[in-house]
């Protein structure tokens, strides 16, 4: 009897990696990118792992949206060389690609990382890293803080929309920096009270005591991390005999 | 057992004034006791005087004295309070730590250190007392706003504290929820827990408590068995601000609506995802109606309602009335909601900004068309002050001002009286009844009973997205929302 009522977390789905490796690939990717130069083959590679990521955690739209500007920009670029665009269009669209080369990989893996770590798995795999509780729960906070922001966000939104501000209206050109306002500063309103009352909730429940947390899921490394490792090696190597 | 000696306390903020003033209470254990009052009566003060969160996060002035089991609570922390005191709050939104509902349940065993296998077999006995096995692992996002409440209760019994403090918790739930709450209050009775319930909403209640404290302006005033509680006059309760204390009845009712002045919708159609879907081939609202669209959690309400305000992208179908047609992008002009989290919706620094920006006239014009809503609103004094700084029901008045100031015929409220007391609710009422006079055509979405059967003269029912009958009060619609309210 007893042994029916035992909780079992469920099986992972998809990829399974320790926050741990996700936080130190994040720093690999980023260095990666920035030491890369003109090379398409290995700037694919970086840009489709946080693709692969994405999908194996079954985020499909940021997936798809991600890999449609991808081939947008290596398209555009190609075009570029082949035919020439005029001066202008052409610095703007190198400037976007660029962008969509060098700096989303990393957004969007950030975006994975948030998506897919729990927060309760984050503190006690930065715990065994030995960082001060007093950083790691405020960080913590950020997993599940992101999908309140999007919640909050789309009803003021409609309320905006609901008072005709909006982007082009009268009320708008009469003065353009309110549509910020309007939306910015509800937001930080209600995401303080939130604050505020999550705060009071987590402390009843016994948050920042002295005893040492534990965790009902415990953070081990394993295959997919192993996996993670050599190909960051490999990544490194040819990055490496890139730049020699 | 709990014991509070000529306790009193101030905050020290000036927005959080309900202060509580020499209280003497004995709780015993085991005692499921029920604290009610107007808004403002002091009872979320004492709920956090027990628990520990004032003053220790809320800061104030304490005087008296405050034992549990014995112990003079100001030597403990709020940690080793916790450990004894399982606290829920009003907001089901506000109050989780987690994405995920098992870990959810899990973190207070998490922060006093509780080993990983116990943590499993608490989790699972607690999903079996509360009957949540189905809520494990799920998207605490993607759950309602009663089943995110569930799991707040399931988080604290795993910590088996001896004492439970429940602030409001039914203020943002339907009935049926509602009636899963009274279940998850029964079990702790019976493990003989003690109970603590601040709460509105006193009928689901009434054969659970021992006991009732009734304060006003920050003292107890009666303390009360619940026989006498019960047999008190329902009048004296509603001028004490107190909602009603038995399920509420409704009553055949004739108004004279004009039927042949209809708002016709035609062919609304909706889907988003799986849970948003909508499917109304033909609906008719008499002109200047006040709307009651009821149906449970899910049953599609709030989606009808953006679908009406034009707010759905891919909305399929349209709205007839004076001889004209509105498509989704035209409603948009013609309608306005006031929504459930009224902060949302208020943008600039003045009451007086706020109204002016909905207005279509420029100048002299519109200052005295603003002034004149402000006037009709009680909003007169009000109109320098920043509106974040205005109470719940200052802030919906100001939504509603703006709203008229749009000139909308369609006005849309979403749960406007959640968590007010009885005087408060009937001012929301008197409201909602001068803008049907005034030939406002009012949708009205709430669980409350007692504001529907104030104010509503027309109602709609939604079962999964479909309209399942709709129609004044006439004999047949009565006895369907009479089943409806008695229904747990």
């Amino acid at each position: 009897m007893e042994e029916n009522l035992l909780y079992r977390p469920p099986k992972h789905r998809g990829l399974y990696l320790d926050p741990r490796t996700k936080l130190l690939f994040l720093f690999v990717l980023a260095t990666l990118l920035f030491l890369l130069h003109e090379n398409l083959p290995l700037n694919s590679i970086l840009v489709l792992i946080p693709i692969l990521l994405l999908l194996s955690d079954r985020q499909y739209r940021p997936a798809w949206i991600y890999g449609g500007l991808f081939i947008a920009a290596v398209l555009a670029k190609e075009f570029d060389r082949r035919m020439g665009f005029p001066y202008l269009p052409a610095m703007l669209l190198g400037l976007l690609s660029e962008l969509i080369f060098r700096f989303f990989p990393v957004f969007m893996f950030g975006y994975y990382i948030i998506k897919s770590t729990k927060p309760n798995e984050f503190i006690s795999a930065m715990e065994l890293w030995h960082i001060p509780e007093s950083f790691i729960i405020p960080v913590s906070v950020v997993f599940r803080f992101v999908p309140t922001l999007r919640e909050e966000n789309r009803s003021i939104g409609n309320a905006m929309r609901m008072r005709g501000i909006r982007f082009g209206a009268a009320k708008f050109w009469k003065n353009p920096t309110m549509i910020l306002e309007y939306r910015v500063i509800p937001l930080m309103m209600s995401v303080a009270k939130i604050g505020d009352e999550l705060s009071a909730a987590a402390l009843s429940r016994g948050l920042g005591g002295p005893k040492k947390r534990t965790c009902l899921l415990k953070p081990h490394f394993g295959i997919c991390d192993a996996g993670i490792a050599v190909l960051t090696g490999v990544l490194i190597l040819w990055t490496l005999m890139e730049r020699v | 057992m709990i014991a509070l000696k000529d306790v009193s306390f101030e905050y020290n903020s000036i927005e959080r004034s309900a202060g509580v003033y020499d209280i003497n209470l004995e709780i015993p254990s085991g005692q499921v006791l029920m604290l009610c009052g107007a808004s403002g009566c002091g009872k979320t003060t004492i709920t956090r005087l027990i628990n520990g969160l004032a003053p220790a996060y809320y800061p104030g002035d304490l005087r008296g004295k405050l034992l549990i089991d014995g112990t003079d609570s100001s030597g403990l922390s709020l940690y080793e309070l916790s450990q004894k005191i399982g606290s829920v709050f009003q907001n089901p939104r506000s109050q989780f730590f987690s994405v995920d509902s098992s870990s959810e349940i899990a973190f207070g065993c998490e922060n006093t250190g509780v080993e990983r296998e116990e943590m499993y077999r608490r989790i699972g006995r607690v999903a079996r007392d509360l009957h949540m096995e189905s809520l494990l692992d799920r998207n605490l996002f993607a759950l309602s706003g009663g089943e995110k409440q569930r799991i707040a209760c399931a988080s604290v019994a795993a910590m088996q504290p001896e004492i439970f403090i429940l602030d409001e918790p039914s203020s943002n739930l339907d009935l049926r929820t509602i009636a899963d709450l009274k279940e998850v209050i029964r079990q702790w009775k019976t493990q003989g827990k003690t109970v603590i319930i601040a709460e509105h909403r006193l009928y689901y209640l009434m054969d659970l408590i021992d006991r009732v404290i009734y304060m006003e302006k920050g003292r107890i005033i009666r303390d009360l068995s619940v026989e006498e509680f019960r047999n008190m006059d329902e009048r004296e309760l509603h001028q004490k601000g107190l909602r009603s204390q038995k399920p509420i009845h409704f009553e055949v009712k004739e108004d004279k609506l004009c039927e042949e002045d209809a708002l016709r919708f035609t062919g609304l159609s909706f889907s988003y995802g799986k849970n948003e879907f909508l499917d109304i081939p033909e609906m008719q609202i008499p002109y200047g109606a006040i709307v009651g669209v009821l149906g449970y959690n899910g049953a599609g309400k709030s989606t009808l309602a953006n679908v009406i305000c034009g707010l759905e992208k891919g909305v399929r179908g349209s709205l007839h009335y004076k001889g004209k047609e509105f498509s989704s992008k035209k409603r948009r002009k013609c309608s306005y909601m006031v929504m459930q989290d009224v902060n949302h919706q208020l943008f600039t620094e003045s009451v007086l900004e706020e109204i002016l920006l909905s207005m279509k006239e420029e100048g002299e014009a519109a200052k005295q068309r603003a002034e004149e809503i402000l006037r009709d609103l009680n909003l007169t004094e009000l109109q320098e002050l920043h509106p974040m700084s205005l109470s719940g029901g200052q802030k919906q008045r100001v939504a509603i001002g703006s709203a008229i100031a749009a000139d909308r015929d369609l006005l849309l409220f979403d749960e406007p009286t959640s968590g007010l007391d009885y005087l408060h609710m009937l001012e929301v009422s008197e409201l909602l009844k001068r803008l049907g006079r005034e030939g406002k055509t009012v949708f009205l979405i709430t669980h409350d009973p007692e504001l529907l059967r104030e104010c509503c003269n027309y109602l709609l029912f939604l079962d999964k997205g479909r309209l399942s009958w709709s129609g004044a009060w006439t004999k047949e619609n009565t006895g369907r929302v009479n089943r409806f309210f008695s229904a747990e």
